[in-house]
């Protein structure tokens, strides 16, 4: 049963912190690019910058309506709502497929290659609308336990390679590179889809303030900060043999002689994956009436899933779905050109 | 419909009861002004026969009436003769079948429509004992009984406060079953009373025979869960221990189970106890407790997924003995794993339903069977037998939860023998999703956990003294995110 | 009320029929512990140590230039139910590490189911005798190894920090544990040059 109590803020910015928390377990960074650490550091605040300031225009529907986005549009255009709502399907599909097509590529790459990457798609959609149908409320407690989980593996993963620190050997020396500044930007700018997540589910979040987004974004930027720490110092040039860093260092960590944490980040991607997906899932079946959510749910689902086959099956679609170019474009678009235009034509509604 | 000639009425009831064997009429004639015809229906065997002699027949027949109409004379003997505590006044067949079924003797005078029933309940029962099922080491050692007057009386002893009300509610329309709302009036929410009335209302069994009957009623709809979220408990120390926290206590007649409404997950770990130990015990004991539920409900299908599909988690020593045992054994891993958890199910059934004499060679042939026989022969392996064992054990601590773990167990082999941790941890997700989205009477199930409430803690996962218990009364209606009785109407 | 035991049969028959394919069972599966590289015969020569209960050493040798080469081979040929997952010891004869120790190391960190803590070492004729002879043998070696560390904290004893001497862009100096048995097994340390 869907909640439909209020629920404090702090627990949605939990489950925006874990949906980011996601794509930093799933990043590549050492792609065509090298890079160094610094370059990396000033990449994540230049591109978490960009997701704080994607974010302005759904707080400012927030503070001054006590609304999310979708439900100021419901309010404003009535009529046209369908309109903006296939926009926002279309996106959320893209995301969703994309995010699927990374986790899918993590799990069949590094974790474990023989895995039928169909049936590992079918089942955590599954999963997820069952998650989805029961409402952001309940997501967001569940989120609590997940929360825990990351934290308590984040650190294990994280202070376990305190024995791999090696800074002779492994010094990055600062040279700006263009491209591979770019690509850093690129993917914690990425990172916006949050601030889109945030405008179709804060509705009943209450007691909202400005410095739990702030706090949020900054945390995920201290996350990032310390897992670059830990991969360019710990593992140094290691890390650029295998796709996922995170998941190398994972490996890489021991506690004495207990090691095996890589059991530890399966279960914390698949856990932050679930959220991420769920997540979007929500934000998509609020765009649409309520009577008709359950429907939407299972068609969007469907639809999800027959891109990802034709991913799978075509290259070329792979490579739009999980470009980071498109990616960017959408979410500015989504969280900043869209809600801006509301607000600034129904910019007498947002005072009553 | 009754009639004033008491023949009539005589006969209806004969009928209504079919000429039951222990349908049993007293007739009787007041002496008087006028001969009045009298009497006195009882159930043989719910009441005593010495206190209907005594406090009703014997002063019936030794007064003797200066009133004449059959009304007045009904007044007299209720307001001068009867020597019995309890008398109430009715006037319908109905409730004369609802008393003398519940151990009333039922007074009839020829002339009028009123009927008196007078307590003399004598039905034998079983003695007030410690329960089987919540054994504690330093709490009280009463538990309910079959009786309902005896187990408010219970109730009644460890809270004399006129904050304490009854409430009388009949359910089931062929047993007739009356149960008690146990409330205290200036601690409960008013609106979960009334939702709890509303819900008893709708219940249209025809048998209402244990608390089982009304838990699925009384949980809230659309939160179909695996998990309960209506309590049962057979002590009454525990159970004033919950009204205090504005819970509601639902007695009813004929079981010493007493459902308790509202029901948090957080509550299966507390007992009677942790609140007479010392704190640092109780703690210890309290995540002792989390700690084997997690193993319960998680080692057997981690075991059976590391060894199915990461078998380079075991550490190198325990990896070669259970490799090793596991290669002489015919089954693949998840079969052998679901197969000897279904055996001790089995042998756990049937150590409940035997009778105690056989109890012990139940033990023997289990011992015997599924230990030593078994292993020695090739068809289990030891270290699969070890981790059901050692989970069946901690399943224990936490024996309310056993269904549930029971269930839980069983998935999560099946989720870890087709797609390893992957499948445990997704299971899990959706284990925490459908706790946490279940609400009893509309108080988030996992309330203290999710939504967090740090001021809960003391009494979570630690207990706290209780000189920081007592400051501050935490009462269930007041849980962050507690809603509105709005969902059954959905 | 149909339609939902048509859908839950249909997801249970595709759970089943999709989800177990991809196990690899404790009993079934050959964890390699230990990989020796050795000449035998005039050719390069790898042995997998196998963990298993028996007394005796279990192991299969390959003839291969390569660690990888040795891999598929092994697996083609010897053990199709291979996996390194387990592998925590890798140990060269001294006499033929400047051909291979760099190659094998750079195959060692771009598979993803070898832990980068595996431990590598040098060793000597006696020494590689010692591992196809007592079943202890990598035990032993990898306790010197540890105790080497202890000593001696500028010395690298696992694949992630060789590899990263390796790969240093500066031709540098760095040392790894020789175990060798003049009397008994002991670990010393020998000096390797990243560029030769």
């Amino acid at each position: 049963m869907r909640s439909r109590i209020s629920f404090s803020s702090i627990r949605l910015m939990l489950t925006l912190f874990i949906c980011a928390f996601a794509m930093l377990f799933m990043q590549s960074i050492f792609g065509e690019e090298k890079s160094d650490f610094i370059t990396d550091l000033l990449s994540a605040l230049f591109g978490l910058s960009i997701v704080l300031l994607c974010f302005v225009p759904s707080v400012i529907i927030k503070r001054k309506a006590n609304l999310d986005f979708i439900s100021f549009v419901k309010l404003t255009t009535p009529s046209a709502v369908i309109f903006t709502s296939s926009y926002y399907a279309l996106y959320f599909a893209f995301l969703l497929t994309g995010f699927l097509i990374r986790y899918t590529d993590v799990f069949t790459k590094e974790l474990n290659p023989e895995a039928n990457v169909y049936f590992v798609a079918v089942l955590m959609l599954a999963v997820c609308i069952y998650a989805a149908s029961k409402g952001i409320n309940n997501l967001s407690r569940a989120v609590i336990f997940i929360f825990a989980l990351s934290f308590v593996a984040f650190f294990i993963i994280t202070l376990g390679n305190i024995a791999n620190l090696n800074f002779e050997i492994n010094k990055s020396n600062f040279s700006f590179n263009y491209n591979s500044v770019m690509q850093g930007v690129l993917f914690y700018s990425a990172i916006a889809f949050i601030a889109v997540i945030f405008g179709f589910t804060s509705l009943k979040a209450e007691k909202y303030k400005l410095k739990h987004t702030i706090i949020t974004v900054i945390t995920v930027f201290v996350a990032a900060a310390v897992l670059m720490f830990f991969i360019y110092f710990s593992l140094g040039k290691y890390a650029e043999r295998q796709p996922y860093e995170v998941y190398l260092l994972s490996k890489a960590s021991h506690i004495g002689v207990v090691s095996g944490m890589d059991s530890l980040y399966l279960a914390v991607l698949t856990s932050s994956v679930f959220v991420l997906i769920t997540a979007l899932l929500i934000s998509m079946s609020n765009s649409v009436e309520r009577k008709c959510r359950k429907k939407a749910l299972l068609l969007f689902a469907v639809a999800v899933f027959i891109l990802f086959i034709c991913a799978q099956n075509f290259n070329n679609v792979k490579d739009i779905l999980t470009d980071y170019y498109i990616l960017n474009f959408l979410n500015f678009i989504s969280a900043v050109i869209i809600p801006v235009i509301y607000i600034i034509v129904f910019r007498r509604r947002l005072n009553v | 419909m009754m009639n004033i000639s008491i023949k009539e009425n005589i006969d209806k009831l004969k009928s209504m009861f079919a000429n039951s064997a222990d349908f049993t009429v007293r007739d009787m004639t007041l002496s008087g002004k006028s001969q009045i015809k009298a009497a006195i229906i009882t159930i043989e065997g719910m009441c005593s026969k010495d206190v209907v002699a005594i406090s009703v027949i014997d002063p019936l027949l030794s007064y003797s009436f200066n009133v004449s109409k059959p009304d007045e004379v009904l007044d007299e003997v209720r307001l001068s003769v009867l020597a019995s505590s309890e008398v109430v006044e009715f006037n319908t067949l109905e409730d004369a079948v609802t008393f003398s079924t519940s151990g009333f003797a039922v007074l009839m005078i020829d002339g009028t429509k009123k009927m008196l029933a007078i307590g003399a309940q004598g039905f034998s029962f079983r003695s007030v004992s410690e329960p089987e099922s919540e054994v504690v080491q330093r709490g009280s050692r009463e538990g309910f009984t079959e009786p309902l007057r005896i187990n408010m009386t219970l109730i009644r002893r460890r809270i004399k406060s006129p904050d304490l009300v009854f409430e009388t509610v009949t359910v089931g329309y062929g047993s007739n079953t009356q149960l008690m709302l146990c409330y205290l009036q200036n601690s409960v929410s008013k609106k979960m009373l009334e939702e709890i009335r509303r819900r008893l209302k709708k219940c249209n069994l025809k048998m209402v025979l244990a608390s089982g009957y009304l838990s699925e009623y009384l949980e809230d709809s659309g939160c179909k869960s695996i998990f309960s979220g209506v309590g049962i408990s057979e002590r009454p120390d525990t159970v004033c221990g919950k009204l205090s926290e504005g819970r509601v206590a639902i007695l009813i007649d004929g079981t010493p189970s007493v459902i308790l409404i509202p029901h948090l997950f957080v509550e299966e770990f507390q007992s009677v106890d942790d609140y007479s130990n010392r704190p640092f015990y109780a703690t210890f004991i309290r995540l002792m407790k989390y700690i084997s539920f997690t193993i319960a409900v998680f080692l057997p299908g981690l075991y059976t997924a590391f060894a199915q599909f990461h078998p380079e988690y075991f550490p190198t020593g325990l990896l070669i003995k259970t490799s090793e045992s596991l290669s002489q054994t015919p089954l693949p891993v998840t079969l052998e794993v679901i197969l000897i958890t279904f055996v001790y199910e089995v042998m756990r059934e049937a150590g409940l339903r035997i009778p105690k004499p056989l109890g012990h060679a139940v033990s023997i042939v289990g011992a015997l069977v599924i230990g030593e026989s078994a292993v020695s022969a090739g068809i289990i392996s030891s270290s699969t037998l070890m981790v059901v064992a050692t989970a069946a054990i901690c399943s224990y601590v936490t024996s309310a939860l056993y269904p549930q773990i029971m269930i839980l167990r069983f998935a999560f082999i099946l989720a870890g023998g087709i797609s390893g941790l992957w499948g445990i941890v997704l299971l899990t997700c959706i284990m925490l999703i459908n706790a946490c989205s279940k609400t009893s009477l509309g108080v988030p199930y996992m309330s203290s956990l999710a939504p967090f409430s740090f001021r809960s803690m003391r009494d979570v996962f630690v207990r706290a003294d209780w000189k920081s218990l007592s400051k501050h009364t935490i009462k269930v209606q007041k849980f962050p995110e507690t809603e509105e009785m709005q969902c059954d109407q959905e | 009320m149909f339609k939902k035991f048509l859908l839950s049969l249909v997801c249970l028959l595709f759970i089943f029929l999709s989800g177990c394919s991809s196990s690899k069972q404790i009993d079934v599966a050959s964890l390699a512990e230990t990989v020796t590289a050795d000449i035998k015969d005039g050719s390069l020569c790898y042995t997998f140590y196998i963990i298993g209960s028996d007394e005796k050493v279990d192991s299969v040798s390959v003839f291969a230039n390569s660690f990888n080469q040795a891999c598929s081979i092994a697996k083609k040929s010897y053990i199709p139910n291979l996996s390194l997952a387990k592998f925590e010891l890798f140990v060269v004869n001294k006499k033929i590490y400047k051909e291979i120790l760099k190659s094998d190391i750079e195959y060692i960190s771009s598979e993803y189911y070898i832990s980068p803590l595996s431990y590598v070492a040098l060793c000597d004729d006696n020494t590689m005798k010692f591992f196809s002879e007592i079943k202890d043998a990598p035990k032993v070696a990898e306790e010197h190894i540890l105790l080497l560390k202890n000593k001696n904290k500028s010395v690298n004893i696992n694949s992630l920090s060789i590899f990263n001497n390796f790969s240093s862009a500066y031709d540098r100096e760095f040392y790894i544990p020789f175990i060798n048995s003049n009397e008994e097994l002991k670990a010393e340390v020998i000096k390797i040059n990243s560029k030769k």
